[in-house]
């Protein structure tokens, strides 16, 4: 596979491995001093080396509590920089850490789970349960791109999926169990609280192992940095090699999962920066990664203890994951590709039957409406409404069917739109973090203004969509766009959002509460009115849609051949711009930022052959209309009375399709 | 402390008592239903039938049903039965009571087809109230605010209650029946020796929240005289603080109550750590516990708290 990143060879500044870990040290010493400097006074350390077995209160904080956070975080910390170290290595994808290939979340899932419903197996073994889920995460994103050789895009797409499915489940136990909510969460964004040293215990052994184990790989390693070619020539087993390092890594991972939670983007930090500062080959990359990671995590945690004084308790990993999306847009100009994308050839192949798959789509969501108007469960069990008492029921089912299927009309035309403006197959709202930036402008303007009517929430949400766009339009331009940077610049968008909501759920706004339920995409609150102006939104923008597809098909031929045609780049860009943005901004108002259905929808399409621009974008709204119906109607009657928000199914409904479809695709 | 000051500000005697409808209901019949309250937990037995008003009630949120509950009132429906019954279930759910779905999220077709008459919601529900009053009135109380005292929002509340439910005595009776109780176990804590107390719940191993002022716990030992040893106010919603464990030692002559969590013991595990071993609490064995008891209740949750609270103090730490 060519898509593989390289990062620029000249480490112009001057910077070496050894000067960033010592200013590293630096910061996390001196943010230590001051801290421990301040809590405990000299008596206290004099008490404790006096007697090191009972000792005083004070002296039992620092023995119990602050030192062991200390040793907790440089192990934690290594541990991760270790394992994504390997990962990156044996992949050969400077993206791969434990929380970008779906491992954190799946531990994350498996744990929860695990509390939810046999909390007896905790207190046998929390690893066990951790490692468990980490490895059933692995093995899905690897099943999901064996195809491709592990190809670098494909594993961290597989990845971030399995990464959203996992946080699907995971918010659809906590939504019958939300008074567990908190306890799930202050796990899920990693506190490294120490109570004494069975942390440490737990950890050193665990990381010492596995750094044995890859210290004798180190040799085999190292050459597996260079083409699989030459290191078949040495005669050496690829396949086990790389099993062994990667089940190592994956333990590894689960096993720091298991003890402190998820703390992301430190395994992914340590490595860039070795690689950055210079460290050039993988050994020494797999020598100084694990070291900055200690560092890195340790400097966090201190720095997140000293911001937290006095008030309550941060979660260092909400820390790492807010630090980490800025690196990671940091690090894209810094990021040089190899192939530039592929998709213009999309365009080339013809399928003649192109508007009868159109007309069976339309009339298999035209022959579904009806049942799943009329058939729900109520309190006596399933019923079929008749045609003289639907008149009760049609008033509730409309807005939100109406709703549901306009949103996934509107998101499928937004990811085709993306599709092609990026040339990206992979782009997506969702992917790209246009989802995000819409739920932040839905966020600030629900924070900002008192009780903010639905023209302000669209405006907000487009606002915050175009922006997005613009910015992640800005990072990639240098590199016409390629797939590599979009995706991370929209993963790094998705982590601040990530964050964010973190951080307001830890600091227990009320507003959050609103926030998560409009988040997981319910549709049962959508009034006649909005359910109106979705309609109206999708069936305008669907009667465009050959408008901008006949510039996108030119503009994806490049922009001096546009311009020859006589096309105003800029102005049809811009005007593209909003429409993407309005036309996520308004069903991420209606079924939140997480469905997928544009990345799904044209995919699907695809796949059945459609390829021509204005068929295809057509195709992905009845496609996302189609996802979006079943998604609703399943969330009404799945688990009667009880709804599950259709957002949150919608990823259920499409998905297995999508991650088949993945597999078996070979591009 | 001033429970008598407090007295005055609401207006619980009201002699006479009105019973309305010639509904086979006397008196006595609810003070016997509500001395259940305190046997309930031990017992289960609470008296049924409750009384179905003529009015039709869908109560959406636990605190509210809760109220309902021991005001022996009968809703037609009310939101998330099973979540109530484990996390709250004081009293009981009773039986013949449709579950209409999530408290934030309930199930609006289902509910607007028991035609109520008045659906009864919190605040923090209040963005469901335009919809529902497409089909139903809708009532919203405050409890629980950033700041204020839950408590007299619950005492307010349960008046307003029995007034929508059109048996405005009730009201008057249960608040009375939780005064007289709260009264009898400050009268048994004058047994106790005064010293504040730390009242925690683990989030995980690791992670604690302390009750602050603003959470109904701390309102209900104000009542019973008893001091809060965290004086700081809260960072968290609903009066809680997110901690860790050396947060306790500030005040070594406290002592320190932890409160079952509703995750089945997964996070018990903090109180066997060393850190919390070494507190000087727990050295001087100033430590208690009770069974899980949920945050956020009306009346009845204030006066199950109090009466554990008090039966845990006066048993193992009198003076």
């Amino acid at each position: 596979m060519t898509e593989a990143l390289a990062l620029d060879r000249d480490a112009s500044s001057g910077v070496s491995p050894r000067h960033l870990a010592f200013l590293l040290a630096l910061f996390g010493g001196s943010a230590t001093a001051w801290h421990l400097h301040a809590e405990f006074p000299v008596s206290v350390w004099r008490e404790l080396f006096a007697n090191s077995g009972a000792h005083d209160a004070h002296a039992a904080v620092l023995w119990y509590a602050a030192l062991p956070r200390i040793a907790v975080s440089l192990i934690a910390g290594a541990s991760l920089g270790l394992a994504g170290a390997v990962m990156q290595t044996v992949l050969r994808n400077p993206l791969a850490e434990p929380t970008t290939l779906g491992m954190s979340a799946g531990a994350a899932l498996a744990l929860t789970a695990a509390t939810l419903w046999v909390p007896g197996l905790l207190a046998i073994g929390r690893e066990f349960i951790a490692a468990t889920g980490s490895a059933g995460a692995a093995l899905v994103v690897f099943g999901l791109s064996w195809r491709q050789s592990l190809s670098p895009l494909r594993l961290v797409i597989a990845g971030l999926i399995v990464s959203l499915y996992c946080g699907a489940l995971a918010a659809i136990l906590t939504l019958f169990h939300y008074d567990h909510l908190q306890s799930v969460f202050v796990w899920g964004t990693g506190s490294l609280l120490q109570n004494d040293w069975s942390t440490t215990r737990y950890l050193l052994p665990r990381f010492v192992m596995a750094l044995f184990v890859i210290a004798l790989l180190l040799r085999p390693l190292s050459v597996m940095a260079l083409e699989d070619e030459s290191a078949r020539s040495l005669g050496l087993s690829l396949r086990s090699i790389r099993l062994v390092s990667l089940g190592t890594a994956i333990a590894l991972s689960a096993v720091v999962v298991s003890a402190v939670g998820v703390v992301g983007f430190v395994g992914l930090a340590a490595s860039a920066l070795a690689k950055l500062s210079g460290a050039r080959t993988s050994r020494q990359r797999l020598f100084w990664a694990p070291l900055l990671g200690a560092l890195l995590l340790w400097s966090a945690d201190q720095f997140v203890e000293l911001l937290g004084r006095g008030f309550s308790e941060i979660p260092t990993g909400s820390v790492t994951a807010l630090m980490g999306a800025p690196l990671m847009l940091w690090l894209l100009p810094r990021l040089k590709q190899a192939i530039p994308p592929s998709m213009a050839a999309d365009a080339a192949q013809r399928v003649p039957l192109e508007w009868l798959v159109l007309g069976c789509l339309l009339t298999l969501l035209l022959l579904l409406a009806w049942p799943m108007f009329a058939v729900g469960q109520s309190p006596e069990g399933w019923h079929f409404t008749q045609w003289t008492e639907l008149q009760n029921v049609l008033s509730w089912r409309w807005p939100r069917f109406v709703a549901a299927v306009s949103a996934g009309a509107m998101l499928g035309i937004a990811g085709t739109l993306l599709q092609r403006l990026t040339g990206n197959p992979m782009a997506s709202p969702e992917i790209l973090g246009v989802s995000s930036g819409a739920a932040l402008g839905v966020i600030v303007i629900v924070f900002a203004v008192a009780a903010p009517g639905r023209p302000m929430q669209i405006c907000a949400a487009a606002i915050g969509a175009a922006l997005t766009l613009a910015a992640t339009f800005a990072l990639a331009r240098k590199s016409a766009f390629s797939p590599e940077r979009m995706l991370l610049a929209g993963v790094a968008l998705g982590s601040i959002f990530t964050g964010l909501v973190s951080f307001l759920i830890t600091i227990g706004d009320p507003r959050t509460q609103l926030l998560l339920s409009w988040m997981a995409g319910s549709t049962s609150h959508v009034t006649s009115d909005d359910a109106t102006i979705a309609a109206f939104i999708a069936l305008t923008a669907m009667a465009l849609a050959p408008l901008p597809t006949r510039w996108l098909a030119i503009l994806t031929t490049g922009a001096a051949n546009a311009r020859a045609v006589g096309v105003d780049v800029a102005k049809a860009r811009s005007i593209l711009f909003a429409l993407t943005a309005i036309l996520t901004a308004v069903p991420t108002l209606l079924v939140g930022p997480l469905t997928f259905v544009g990345l799904m929808a044209p995919h699907i399409l695809r796949m059945a052959g459609v390829q021509r621009p204005i068929p295809l974008c057509l195709g992905a709204a009845i496609v996302g209309a189609l996802i979006m119906a079943v998604a609703d109607w399943l969330g009404r009657n799945l688990l009667f009375p009880y709804q599950i928000p259709a957002g949150l199914l919608a990823t259920f409904v499409g998905g297995p399709y999508f991650l088949w479809l993945m597999r078996s695709r070979a591009t | 402390m001033a429970p008598v000051a407090e007295k005055r500000a609401f207006p619980t005697k009201r002699t006479e008592v009105t019973i309305g409808d010639g509904l086979p209901l006397t008196r006595r019949a609810i003070v016997t239903g509500l001395s259940g309250l305190v046997a309930a937990h031990s017992s289960g037995a609470w008296a049924e039938p409750l009384v179905r008003p003529d009015v039709r009630i869908v109560s959406l949120n636990w605190a509210i049903s809760e109220t309902l509950y021991a005001m022996q009132v009968r809703p037609i429906g009310a939101a998330e039965i099973t979540g109530y019954d484990e996390m709250v279930g004081y009293p009981p759910t009773p039986s013949g009571i449709v579950d209409v779905g999530f408290q934030s999220d309930p199930n609006l077709e289902l509910l607007s087809s028991l035609a109520p008459n008045i659906v009864l919601i919190q605040s923090w529900q209040s963005g469901l109230r335009s919809i529902i009053e497409r089909f139903s009135r809708v009532e919203s109380f405050t409890l629980y605010a950033r700041g204020g005292d839950p408590f007299a929002r619950a005492r307010e509340a349960t008046l307003q209650i029995a007034e929508i439910a059109e048996r405005p005595s009730m009201g008057v009776d249960l608040i009375d029946h939780i005064d007289r109780r709260l009264e009898r176990y400050r009268v048994r804590l004058s047994a106790y020796d005064r010293r504040p107390i730390y009242l925690v719940q683990a989030l995980t191993p690791t992670n604690l929240v302390v009750f602050t002022t603003g959470s109904l716990f701390d309102e209900v030992m104000r009542r019973l005289g008893l001091a809060n040893a965290w004086s700081a106010p809260p960072d968290l919603l609903w009066g809680s603080t997110h901690i860790g464990v050396d947060a306790l030692s500030t005040d070594p002559e406290a002592r320190i109550i932890w409160i079952a969590s509703p995750d089945h013991g997964a996070s018990e595990g903090l109180f066997r750590s060393a850190l919390w071993q070494s507190l000087p609490q727990v050295r001087a064995g100033r430590i208690g516990h009770l069974p899980m008891v949920w945050g956020f209740g009306g009346l009845p949750t204030a006066e199950r708290f109090g009466g554990l609270l008090t039966s845990l103090l006066v048993e193992d730490g009198g003076a």
